[in-house]
């Protein structure tokens, strides 16, 4: 059975970014055949769902302010659908977490993670979400949100073009498309959630070193 | 009592107010739209040149870069962002020996874009480009290697 | 160079009354510092807010283990939650602050951390995943007769929890960033307010510490994202003037011309937010269209939209692009007439007018002592701006006015900054044709060592007076560097006009003031 692909308009699938871990996550959720009619309703559904993601109304910095441009009329997020932003997490789909979390916002940003209702995603927008981005090396800064809950889409940049983060919305949308609706379990959702290893990729300085000799 | 501040005046007033905001918006209703149709317009869309949206090294057609290793754009990083491997390779005719670049891995998650590695090196061989469709569903892959 | 003057504790609070009543009205900075053997202390930078004459007055105890300094927040009410910081920083008690609490760090936070001595360790403040405890009371310290200092904790309780508590909470749309107002409410009237900061505090001067001076510059952008070409602006001129070094004309020129955009987008920023917050959401879109237009312009020079990293020490990253200039005046003329706009949607609206007029009224007196510099102080009647006071750059040299309203309510802190706009529209006017030649760029040694000694420099930011201090020991990293918040006084001050205001209200004197929360955290 040949693998199901999903397809967003005007831009082809060769050209986005990283397709395996995509193609990875399609062939993990059809290791199951599917009836043909509830496969052909999960489309139907999964169209619906892809084009209306409302997020929550959650920017902490400097993003937030890009956050709000992509709402404005020049890169206008409700073309996609995204058409209002709930201010209620229980009203909301996604979390777009726009900007630093610090130790002091860590408990409310977890709080709030876990008060949305399933199915629910969460985009990290910025060098802050990602990695703590220019204040890697604070005492108050939380290196990452994926370090307290599970992260969908990261979108880099300090702070990402609002293209950007259009971009990154379009990487969801093909997230939500291979999605089974109906039974099954799409991704692992555990209560308390923490990585196996943290990723540190490189320390801050604390002395000035030269390039590592082979 | 002037006009405005009676009862009739201050409805009056009130309702000119409003019917003016209106007939602002009535006539916005027939101008020109500014919404850019992002990614309908991909292959006509112009960003500006000085747009930082990752770091690159570039390399000419027989695949060499400028680097030469010297590992100052690590030094100069603030946060940890730019991370050299090298090695020493001894030159046949001259007996010298000089650093060599093995790899070069740049965190795009962590970078902030601040220009101090560019304006560090001393060759020219980094530098930014406007590319901005980045987003990814994994953080392992946002940690780029620059050199070929 | 700054010339600081150190008094003994004994004769501080005396000092310092004596200096307010010879007419120091304006407390501009208030620094912590910790200058290892030689003790822990605080330097005070005064200003006479009619002469504009300055005074810096610094204080210091030799006790590490229980600091303690005399307070001096009953002579200027700002000094209440600069006291606040220090102590959270540094753990110095003020004898007689009647409120004092952590300021930006949880409660349960162990340790001071902007001490040299202080361990960053993960053990001792790990991520903690519990919501914070609520504090019923407050704590006031006094000198016992026997010279030990007490704790007093008792009735200063801070909200009356018999009355009706309400959380507006670090996650709300309205409330401009992570900002968290705790309120006391009767019926829909707020009795008290008490904000907790410190959301999003970085660390942001503890960090500046460990690095160089170029690597400085790039957390200024991020401080107030609003004003951060003037953010730079500051720290460039901070460093530029204790190195010596001397930038040329054109430079001068491009800084100004590049503050004045980054001033009108800011305006309109805060026009359109607070048109969002009061629910009218075209307001909303129509300042956002017009500040895209600006971003174009400063995306082709500088590279971003937000945070440009335009200005380096010594000049500017790179040169303005042929097509400046003309881009520039089509902007302008452009702006001239879409400035009506605003007026008719929104400010001469019946219903912004009766929710905004009257509202949340700051006294003229009351701003000087909060320090609430910026369009707030000068809709109170206080001409307390910098590029007037104190010019720098090409602001001596071209004519502009400065807006005052004397009204002080919400609908006067609007107008003046929709007039400013038509003001920073007439000094690029006068700057845009006449950019002389030169170099863009003077060359510096790639290591840059201040020398000895302390320096400071201030800009006029979008917000407020944005200062910069430096003290430097020689190195190339900086021994204390302290950012001046604009945003802090206006939460001092928003305690005090929130008061016996209806909820809707308070909305309304929170997009007015115009405060951006990284600013204030740091």
């Amino acid at each position: 059975m040949e693998m199901k692909k999903p397809v967003i308009k005007s831009i082809p699938y060769e050209e986005f970014k990283d397709n395996e871990t995509l193609e990875a996550l399609i062939a993990e959720i059809n290791k199951e055949r599917t009836n043909v009619v509830l496969g052909r309703l999960d489309d139907l559904i999964n169209w619906g769902r892809s084009n209306s993601l409302w997020s929550l109304t959650f920017a902490t910095s400097c993003c937030g302010i890009e956050f709000m441009s992509v709402g404005a009329s020049r890169y206008d997020f409700a073309r996609f659908g995204f058409e209002v932003t709930r201010n209620s997490p229980r009203q909301a789909d996604l979390i777009m977490c726009a900007g630093t979390i610090t130790h002091k916002m860590a408990p409310v940003l977890k709080r709030l993670y876990d008060q949305m209702a399933e199915p629910k995603y969460v985009v990290a927008v910025g060098g802050c979400a990602i990695s703590g981005g220019p204040f890697k090396g604070s005492y108050h800064v939380l290196n990452g949100i994926d370090k307290i809950i599970p992260v969908d889409v990261y979108i880099p940049g300090c702070p990402p073009r609002p293209e950007a983060i259009l971009y990154g919305m379009m990487q969801l949308q093909r997230k939500v498309k291979v999605e089974k609706f109906f039974g099954g379990k799409n991704k692992h959702q555990q209560k308390g959630y923490m990585p196996d290893e943290p990723i540190i990729v490189t320390n801050c300085p604390t002395e000035q070193t030269n390039g590592k000799d082979e | 009592m002037s006009f405005k501040n009676t009862y009739i005046g201050t409805i009056v007033y009130a309702v000119k107010s409003l019917a003016t905001g209106m007939k602002v918006t009535l006539c916005e209703f027939f101008t020109r739209k500014v919404t850019e149709h992002y990614p309908e317009n991909r292959k006509t869309l112009k960003i500006s040149d000085r747009h930082r949206g990752v770091l690159v090294m570039p390399h000419d057609d027989e695949g060499n870069n400028k680097c030469i290793a010297c590992g100052l754009c690590q030094m100069t990083c603030p946060n940890g962002t730019i991370s050299i491997t090298t090695k020493s390779v001894t030159d046949e005719e001259t007996g010298k020996s000089k650093k060599v670049l093995v790899e070069y891995n740049y965190d795009l998650g962590a970078c902030m874009f601040c220009q101090l590695c560019v304006n560090a090196c001393p060759k020219g061989a980094i530098e930014f480009s406007n590319e901005f469709e980045n987003a990814v569903f994994d953080r392992k892959k946002l940690v780029l290697k620059l050199n070929k | 160079m700054m010339e600081v003057t150190f008094v003994e504790i004994e004769e501080f609070r005396s000092t310092m009354i004596h200096l307010h009543r010879k007419g120091m009205d304006f407390l501009r900075e208030m620094i912590g510092m910790d200058w290892n053997e030689e003790g822990l202390g605080a330097i005070y930078i005064l200003e006479n807010s009619d002469t504009h004459e300055c005074t810096e007055i610094a204080v210091r105890t030799t006790d590490r283990e229980n600091p303690e300094l005399p307070s001096v927040s009953d002579l200027w009410m700002v000094a209440e939650f600069y006291e606040r910081e220090v102590f959270d920083f540094y753990g110095i008690r003020f004898t007689g602050h009647h409120d004092l609490r952590r300021l930006f760090l949880r409660k349960d936070w162990v340790g001071h951390p902007l001490r040299k001595d202080y361990d960053t360790s993960e053990e001792i403040n790990p991520i903690r995943m519990e919501s914070e405890p609520v504090e019923e009371f407050s704590r006031e310290y006094d000198i016992k007769d026997d010279k030990e200092l007490a704790e007093k904790v008792e009735k200063l309780k801070i909200l009356h929890y018999d009355q009706y508590t309400v959380n507006i909470g670090p996650q709300h749309p309205a409330t401009h960033g992570v900002l968290h107002f705790h309120l006391s409410l009767e019926g829909e009237e707020v009795r008290k307010v008490d904000i907790h900061c410190g959301y999003i505090h970085r660390g942001i001067e503890k960090l500046c510490e460990s690095r160089t001076y170029p690597q400085t510059l790039a957390f200024t952008d991020r401080l107030d994202y609003l004003s951060a070409h003037q953010n730079r602006h500051a720290l460039c001129m901070c460093i530029e003037n204790a190195m010596g070094l001397e930038v040329t004309e054109r430079v001068q020129y491009i800084r100004t011309i590049m503050d004045e955009l980054q001033r009108i987008d800011s305006h309109l920023l805060m026009y359109s937010c607070m048109a969002m917050d009061m629910g009218a959401i075209t307001g909303f879109i129509y300042g956002f269209r017009e500040r895209e237009k600006i971003l174009d312009i400063m995306e082709e020079v500088t590279g971003g939209r937000l945070i440009q990293n335009y200005n380096v020490i010594g000049g500017v990253q790179a040169d303005i692009t042929p097509g400046f200039a003309q881009k520039v005046k089509e902007y302008c003329n452009d702006q001239k007439k879409r400035i009506r706009e605003y007026y008719d949607v929104f400010v001469n609206n019946v219903i912004f007018t009766n929710r905004a007029k009257g509202v949340g009224v700051l006294t003229r007196n009351d701003a000087i002592s909060f320090g609430a510099t910026g369009g707030t102080g000068r809709a109170s009647g206080w001409a307390c701006d910098v590029r007037k006071r104190h010019p720098y750059a090409m602001y001596g040299k071209v004519d502009f006015k400065e807006i005052i309203h004397t009204g002080g309510d919400s609908y006067d802190r609007l107008l003046v900054r929709l007039e400013e706009i038509m003001q920073s529209i007439h000094i690029i006017e006068q700057l845009i044709d006449n950019i002389p030649e030169g170099d863009f760029r003077t060359k510096t040694k790639p290591i840059i060592k201040l020398p000895e000694g302390r320096f400071t420099a201030s800009v006029e930011g979008s917000r407020g007076e944005f200062g910069v201090f430096i003290e430097s020991r020689g190195d190339k990293t900086p021994y204390r560097m302290k950012f001046r918040p604009t945003g802090l006084p206006l939460i001092a001050a928003a305690h005090k006009i929130m008061k016996g205001c209806k909820i809707a209200d308070l909305i309304t004197i929170g997009a007015s003031l115009d405060y951006v929360i990284p600013d204030i955290d740091r």
